[in-house]
């Protein structure tokens, strides 16, 4: 008798969580004779439940990703309230993208050079070379997203322009807060996408 | 007072399984028995992220076996208990042996 088969989308689910014992032990199970809907039930569980465990694991970068989001969204909202010019509103981002990217271009600097530089280079420095140099990265690339607007903005002179962001325009908010919250979304999900087994 | 969180529920009922089982305990015994004790269908996800976290607090240790056809291809990952991780059973026994005595509510087997 052939052995019962798994559903094949379930399957692709699991190999992307890449536990290979509990993939091992569901089949085990399937084969002995449980259903291809408690199979199902089964691979949900653990998605859900990896990505509890991710979260977990990235608490603090996703804090961090959180955090600077805040601060950037709570001070242009303050520079658009008081109605400061968007020459203006575009200097703290045009400092804090700098800043930024000069800070992680010097961190991931001083780790390549630490990890090429020693010749017992260990894998635990490349671990947390990719781990923590990628929510970094993205962290500059974050800040920088506003000054591109501005520059943007300025550049076509279209200061009036609904779809333009908040500074131009007060209807811009609409769009400028979906692409700030997309912007968290998708930074959370590369950071919480990482290998967790590097990440310890 | 010992400084450290006592098991959760399903931390205990996972570790108690697990020392039921002994050497071949991975996770379709442990699920199996945790169900057959509880009667409560067990998610593996489960089972496997409560292991993660004791694994993480030193409370047991893990090994893999080797590959199996019938696992397609996949190998065993066996758990055994430290020895930090059977006082700290014993610690949340005790305390919840403390906590069950003189309850009037929960003497003479109705409620």
């Amino acid at each position: 008798m052939n052995p019962r088969q798994p559903p094949k989308h379930a399957l692709r689910l699991l190999k992307r969580i890449g536990n290979e014992p509990l993939t091992g032990d569901l089949l085990e199970e399937l084969r002995n004779g449980r259903t291809n809907a408690w199979f199902w039930r089964q691979t949900i569980v653990a998605i859900a439940t990896d990505i509890a465990f991710r979260v977990r694991i990235f608490k603090r970068e996703l804090h961090l990703v959180f955090v600077v989001w805040a601060a950037q969204f709570a001070l242009i909202f303050t520079l658009w309230l008081f109605r400061v010019p968007a020459g203006v509103q575009a200097l703290p981002w045009a400092v804090a993208g700098w800043g930024a990217a000069r800070l992680a271009a010097w961190w991931s600097e001083r780790k390549l050079s630490a990890a090429f530089d020693d010749d017992d280079c260990s894998s635990e420095e490349y671990n947390l070379l990719s781990d923590r140099l990628a929510p970094v990265a993205l962290l500059a690339l974050f800040m920088r997203l506003p000054v591109w607007n501005i520059w943007w903005v300025s550049s076509i002179g279209l200061m009036e322009h609904w779809l333009l962001p908040a500074y131009a325009h007060p209807s811009g908010w609409g769009l400028q807060f979906f692409i700030q919250v997309s912007c968290l979304c998708f930074f959370s999900i590369k950071i919480v996408t990482q290998s967790p087994d590097t990440a310890k | 007072m010992p400084r450290g969180g006592y098991l959760g529920e399903f931390e205990l009922m996972v570790v108690l399984a697990l020392i039921r089982i002994g050497d071949d305990a991975y996770g379709v015994p442990i699920s199996r028995e945790i169900e057959k004790r509880s009667g409560r269908e067990v998610a593996l996800g489960s089972v496997y992220a409560a292991l993660d976290r004791l694994e993480e607090k030193g409370l047991v240790t893990s090994k893999l076996g080797e590959p199996t056809a019938e696992r397609g291809g996949r190998a065993k990952r066996y758990f055994e208990i430290t020895s930090d991780g059977l006082r700290e059973v014993r610690q949340t026994q005790k305390a919840l042996i403390s906590l069950w005595k003189g309850l009037p509510q929960l003497t003479g087997g109705t409620a």
